[in-house]
């Protein structure tokens, strides 16, 4: 994909407000706070060779899974 | 490359990803890529010779940073089976899951609206079969979540809240009800076979829902789409599409989570197809009533157990 190839319509999109930080409600702490780990899966980051993310998530087998 | 044009006689954006042309078609099992990399084996998107849930952006994306995103969700490592299928805990991982990426993108500013979706079926364009869903994260708010907003408006305050209530009212298109959770066959259903599944609280989006909710709604999406399955006693094709609350700064209280699915089947073998009237026109013809199409569903589901 080039750089600056989608620019949204400002018919639809006339502003952009800046979004609140990651520890805005929306974001359940224990989501931001730690990726490791979210309600009862634990989660591994891996980057693919062309650079794309991967996540994998399983769960937990601990006794707060 | 891709490309946003804004069409104006529709007032909507339409998204040219040609790219995509060359994305992998009904491949053989033995060479899926949502498959894990087993020894010997090809070398599929997920290298590793087992997982659970797995997620990884698109190799041929709609939409791709720094305007949107698009993930693929593989459900299982298993080839074979559906969301259907999942064993019960599983289907409660990937409400998480769907929590989590929800979550994340939201957090992102080129990121307006988070669609988590689902298309089974070759009916409904499905490229490979392995157990998957996706999710868009769109630079702008999509048409149909915008006309749900607008029924905001127009009903005075949460739409889904106001329909859920009109539904238990009537009772007769409900399909499936839990805690938490109730499934109805909308009273102006544009699919014979349509359905809503609907939180009974009111919950802007996944990070909103408490693990007993989670639960709930898994358990529900499970119910309605094994029962699909043994509505005709075949693999039902639906579109699955989760509506939450819009991303963007000023719009993240609206929004009811909800999921809707769009079977495309009339018949055990007859497709509905979105013909003259629907495409141009904009105005759904159903020949089936949404009671009856619910007393179907309630039995289908019993059947299913």
């Amino acid at each position: 994909m080039s750089e600056g190839r989608r620019e949204p319509s400002p018919e639809l999109s006339p502003e952009r407000p800046s979004k609140p930080p990651a520890e805005d409600s929306r974001v359940d702490p224990l989501l931001g706070a730690q990726d490791s780990r979210v309600g009862p899966l634990l989660v591994e980051h891996h980057r693919k060779d062309d650079g794309r993310s991967l996540i994998l998530y399983r769960e937990a087998e601990d006794e707060d899974g | 490359m891709g490309e946003l044009r804004f069409n104006e006689l529709r007032a909507e954006q339409v998204d040219y990803t040609i790219d995509r042309q060359e994305r992998t078609f009904l491949p053989p099992a033995d060479h899926c890529p949502l498959c894990p990399t087993r020894p010997g084996g090809i070398a599929t998107e997920i290298p590793f010779p087992s997982f659970e849930i797995a997620v990884f952006e698109n190799r041929f994306p709609a939409f791709a940073a720094p305007h949107g995103a698009a993930e693929v969700v593989v459900y299982t490592d298993d080839h074979d089976g559906s969301f259907a299928t999942l064993p019960g805990e599983r289907a409660r991982a990937l409400m998480w899951v769907w929590r989590e990426r929800y979550a994340a993108l939201a957090a992102r500013t080129d990121i307006d609206y988070v669609l988590i979706f689902e298309n089974r079926g070759v009916e409904v364009g499905v490229t490979l079969h392995h157990p998957h869903g996706q999710i868009y994260g769109y630079p702008f708010v999509p048409p149909v979540p915008a006309i749900e907003l607008q029924a905001d408006e127009r009903l005075g305050g949460c739409a889904p809240c106001e329909l859920l209530r009109r539904e238990l009212g009537d009772g007769r298109r409900l399909v499936y009800e839990n805690d938490d959770v109730v499934v109805y066959v909308p009273y102006a259903a544009r699919w014979p076979y349509e359905a809503h599944v609907v939180l009974r609280q009111h919950r802007a989006n996944l990070p909103a829902c408490t693990a007993s909710e989670l639960a709930s709604l898994a358990a529900a999406l499970q119910a309605l789409t094994r029962g699909y399955d043994a509505l005709f006693e075949r693999p039902f094709p639906y579109v699955m599409a989760m509506h939450q609350a819009p991303t963007t700064a000023a719009l993240t209280a609206s929004g009811h989570v909800h999921v809707e699915f769009y079977p495309p089947l009339r018949t055990a073998e007859k497709l509905k197809y979105l013909a003259g009237s629907e495409q141009g026109g904009g105005t759904f013809i159903v020949d089936a009533l949404p009671e009856e199409s619910a007393r179907a569903l309630r039995e289908a589901i019993a059947d299913a157990g």
